[in-house]
């Protein structure tokens, strides 16, 4: 039971604190943003575990987070409040190719991070080239060309 | 602004709620607070070791006191550190006794000087130190470790007299 319990805290404490985060953070990853998730691993690992290196333990840890992570899919299918609510909603940064910069800020997204993906996924020059840049609720920028 | 925003959401049939979006940042923005006055507090030893933990029962006037970290995480080790008058001792032992949730709660890791014996007592467990030397503080060093989540009243003392209160909040 003990196991179960730590690994659901630690589950949902992770779950809120990149909720809090915001989906820019580790979205777009950097060897940097990879040696930070490894470290965040490190530092769960042992509560997680405990003092119980056993196998049992280690299986129970895995079944319980597995668990918990398909029964919040299965929540987020069958309510869109939930969805919203885990996963955010995606939100459009540049409409008609005018950058929305409050709603920019906000979202700490920079019209040069806007531009380098218009130019990666559709080969634009110009933000009036753009129709729509939405942030997706990935955490990743798409590029609708006018 | 907004109405752009709103096309874009006609046009892309996407869910993009601007207004659930800005509760959201709404709600980032106190979360981001937040971890900055829990760092703070962490700073500060509300988790553990710090200015706000660190805490003594008992006081020198009367021969014996206790420091210790009020605010202790569990399975962590934490350090339980008695001074004695030796004035109070008669002879070359000092029996140090540990009572309460001490027993029970806890995992004794070292002690410092080195237990001559240990043994049991209704009053708890009674600890023996070799006491050598003239007046001055005999000061005791153990290190503790706390096996319970929760609130945490231990007891320590020497054998015989009156133990000092200490009080634990052990996190999980």
């Amino acid at each position: 039971m003990d196991a179960v319990l730590r690994a659901a805290v630690i589950y949902i404490v992770l779950l809120v604190l990149f909720r809090i985060a915001g989906r820019r953070s580790l979205a777009e990853m950097t060897a940097f943003d990879f040696i930070l998730l490894l470290i965040i691993g490190e530092a769960t690992q042992q509560a997680l575990l405990g003092e119980d290196f056993s196998i049992t333990n280690a299986i129970i840890v895995v079944v319980t987070l597995l668990t918990l992570d398909v029964g919040i899919s299965l929540w987020k299918q069958r309510s869109a409040r939930a969805n919203r609510l885990i996963e955010g909603v995606p939100t459009v940064l540049v409409a008609n190719g005018r950058p929305l910069k409050e709603l920019m800020d906000r979202a700490r997204v920079r019209e040069e991070e806007i531009m380098e993906a218009a130019r990666r996924l559709q080969g634009l020059e110009r933000m009036d080239q753009i129709k729509f840049a939405v942030l997706e609720v990935s955490g990743g920028i798409t590029i609708i060309p006018r | 602004m907004p109405g752009n925003a709103e096309q874009g959401r006609r046009d892309l049939h996407a869910d993009a709620d601007l207004a659930f979006q800005i509760r959201t940042w709404r709600v980032q923005r106190v979360g981001w607070a937040l971890c900055v006055i829990l760092l703070a507090a962490a700073a500060l030893g509300a988790f553990g070791a710090g200015v706000f933990s660190t805490t003594t029962a008992g006081s020198p006037a009367a021969g014996l006191w206790a420091e210790y970290a009020r605010f202790v995480r569990g399975f962590a080790p934490s350090e339980l550190i008695v001074h004695v008058d030796r004035r109070l001792v008669a002879g070359d032992r000092v029996n140090i006794v540990l009572g309460g949730d001490y027993v029970g709660a806890a995992e004794l890791l070292s002690l410092l000087p080195p237990a001559a014996s240990a043994g049991a007592s209704p009053d708890g467990a009674v600890i023996a130190f070799e006491a050598a030397g003239g007046p001055g503080e005999l000061r005791f060093v153990l290190q503790i470790r706390f096996t319970r989540p929760g609130p945490v009243a231990g007891r320590v003392g020497l054998q015989g007299a009156p133990p000092l209160e200490t009080r634990h909040w052990v996190y999980p």
